[in-house]
């Protein structure tokens, strides 16, 4: 059934995007806020909101029994977790069942499931999704060792060394050449020890400058699962993704067709429920599983602008009332979609702001003019999503919107942003995921050495 | 911009009756923010895994009677906020009499309500002598971080 009322338990522009669809459908929200946050856009929207705690998010927008007291006190029937933060934490879906409110997201076993490494790669295998190659489990005794230095002569350096049990890049090594592999399996076991109390280790082949390529799930939790093509995240830096867009211009229909032929059967045998996003990475007409996102993910509005749908309200349905206003299996796109991440570079007040317009331009965003943004939280304030006949037209009205774009009193990307859009490297669409890093770092010197 | 400058700056900040010092000369940018000794910005809170502080009970914990005290205070030392949220009772059962009442002297460690969270029964205790002056919380209600349950005056 669908509440009457909703928490949204985050905040910023994911907290403003949730409480709009609610509004569209007729739910009343709840929003939560720390200290730091008292004046937010999210608040202001809500019909009610509750303060759960200090500026950092581990005291107020991480604490558990605050939010589910908030949830209570404001007869929520639901939760909506919003993306980071708690959003696929199981603990927290468990707490959130328990007390009889409805989780916006799978079941807490689902989330559990899909948040270990190893075992969400062997269920991806089992679908007969290609992985990365490597080898199991390395031991780093001296026969293991030289059994691992086989392997990786066998897989081809560069192979990277990871942490079965691991997370934010430790207990991950590079390796480039053989001599430096059995030192690297000894560190990257310790670190990976010391951290996870795990120093189970394996290697992977490492791939230097792929793709990252997505595709995005929704499915109603009795078996029907919907894909709403995919998303191309490759302009990235420091593993953050900076632009997106829908249709990659790198996966053929064939190999979007081979995507979704494992996706479907994966989401389908896990009762998924609600959205979700399956990561690749994609080199040289290969694809390989990287990880699922069992949320909503930030760069969702692209797919919902080729895919003519709000997956937000496809999620709460899903997740409240079993169903989905969609059919099974790849959803019929139309278009291409660009969206620009802005992120504040300073906190600071916002003592101006301008918002661009006109035919497929929109503007997600917990900016107003005299708001404050807090140096406490991510650095995202906006998402700029354009929506064109082609990516030629995409990309024409990206740098239009963009031209439009006057946000003054902090500092942003935004002049950046519009420098990747009108590189002719990005206009061309061949590219990989260390690009970016890589022209900036060379911007840098140029501008050093003139 | 030279040290002892500075430091002389500081010094004369820190006799001022003033909390906040905002210097700037070009390109040099100093600010001098003062917390008052009996007003901290940042909630204290003693004992151990109150809900508040992220440990959440195993379902079915019934009452801990876990402490959970706090020296939240605002606008000059006068008021005690809620930690967490939660449930306001003033008394230990609906037929007893409250903690507290606007007059009551309280010591340091004193009970001065229960904020249930969680089915969590938790003690807010003073955590400085004062007098009540009052009780701005309701038995039931729904209190939010940060709100003020008792104006008081330190003793």
């Amino acid at each position: 059934m669908i509440p009457k009322r909703l928490l949204v338990a985050n905040r910023g522009e994911i907290a403003v995007r949730v409480i709009r669809t609610c509004r569209d459908m007729g739910i009343e929200t709840a929003a939560v806020y720390s200290t730091a946050d008292r004046d937010s856009l999210h608040v202001r929207l809500a019909d009610v909101s509750v303060c759960v705690g200090a500026p950092p998010a581990a005291q107020s927008y991480l604490n558990r029994a605050n939010l589910i007291m908030a949830a209570l006190h404001t007869d929520c029937g639901a939760v909506h977790p919003g993306v980071g933060f708690l959003s696929e934490n199981a603990d927290f879906a468990r707490l959130v069942r328990d007390q009889g409110l409805q989780f916006i997201g799978p079941d807490p076993e689902t989330l559990e499931l899909l948040g270990d490494k190893v075992k969400a790669r062997e269920v991806a295998q089992k679908y007969g999704l290609p992985v990365t190659p490597g080898t199991g489990p390395v031991s780093a005794g001296a026969e293991g060792l030289a059994a691992a230095e086989e392997a990786a002569v066998k897989l081809g350096f560069p192979v990277i060394i990871k942490a079965a049990s691991g997370g934010g890049g430790k207990g991950m090594r590079i390796v480039r050449a053989a001599r430096e592999l059995a030192e690297n399996i000894n560190i990257a076991s310790r670190e990976a020890e010391s951290n996870f109390a795990d120093g189970t280790v394996f290697i992977e082949k490492y791939l230097e400058n792929p793709r990252h390529v997505e595709l995005q799930i929704l499915a109603d939790g009795s078996g029907n699962v919907s894909i709403l093509g995919e998303r191309d995240c490759t302009v990235q830096k420091n593993h953050q993704k900076l632009i997106e867009e829908s249709p990659s211009p790198a996966v053929s229909a064939k190999m979007r067709s081979a995507m979704a032929e494992g996706a479907l059967p994966l989401f389908r045998e896990l009762q998924y429920r609600g959205a979700g996003t399956i990561e690749f990475l994609v080199e040289g007409g290969e694809f390989y599983f990287m990880e699922v996102n069992a949320r909503v993910q930030v760069e969702h509005p692209v797919s919902e602008l080729v895919g003519g749908t709000d997956i937000i309200r496809q999620q709460i349905l899903a997740c409240t009332e079993g169903r989905m206003e969609l059919s099974g299996g790849e959803a019929p796109l139309s278009g291409w979609a660009l969206e620009c991440r802005i992120n504040a570079l300073s906190p600071g007040k916002v003592t101006r702001l301008e918002v661009p317009g006109g035919p497929g331009v929109r503007f997600d965003s917990c900016l107003y003019a005299g708001c404050s943004v807090p140096p406490h939280y991510d650095s995202m304030v906006a998402k700029l999503i354009v929506h064109g006949a082609d990516r030629d037209h995409a990309l024409a009205r990206m740098d239009r919107a963009l031209r439009e774009l006057v946000i003054e009193g902090i500092r942003t990307n935004a002049e950046r942003q519009r420098w990747i859009v009108n590189h002719p490297v990005f206009r061309c669409g061949v590219f990989g995921t260390s690009w970016y890093g890589d022209m900036e770092q060379e911007a840098r010197v140029r501008q050093h050495e003139t | 911009m030279n040290e002892a400058f500075i430091v002389t700056l500081i010094e004369k900040f820190g006799a001022a009756g003033i909390t906040e010092l905002e210097f700037n000369e070009g390109n040099f940018h100093l600010v001098l923010r003062k917390t008052a000794s009996h007003a901290p910005a940042q909630p204290h809170r003693s004992g151990t895994a109150a809900p508040a502080a992220g440990g959440l009970p195993e379902s079915g914990a019934e009452s801990g009677a876990l402490a959970v005290s706090t020296g939240v205070t605002s606008a000059g030392n006068n008021s005690i906020t809620s930690p967490i949220v939660g449930t306001f009772y003033p008394a230990p059962s609906p037929d007893a009499p409250p903690f507290v009442r606007p007059g009551s002297l309280v010591k340091t460690g004193d009970t001065l309500c229960i904020l249930e969270a969680m089915k969590m029964m938790n003690h807010l205790e003073a955590e400085f002598d004062c007098e009540i002056s009052a009780v701005k919380a309701a038995s039931g209600d729904l209190v939010e971080y940060g709100q003020v349950l008792f104006e008081v005056k330190p003793l």
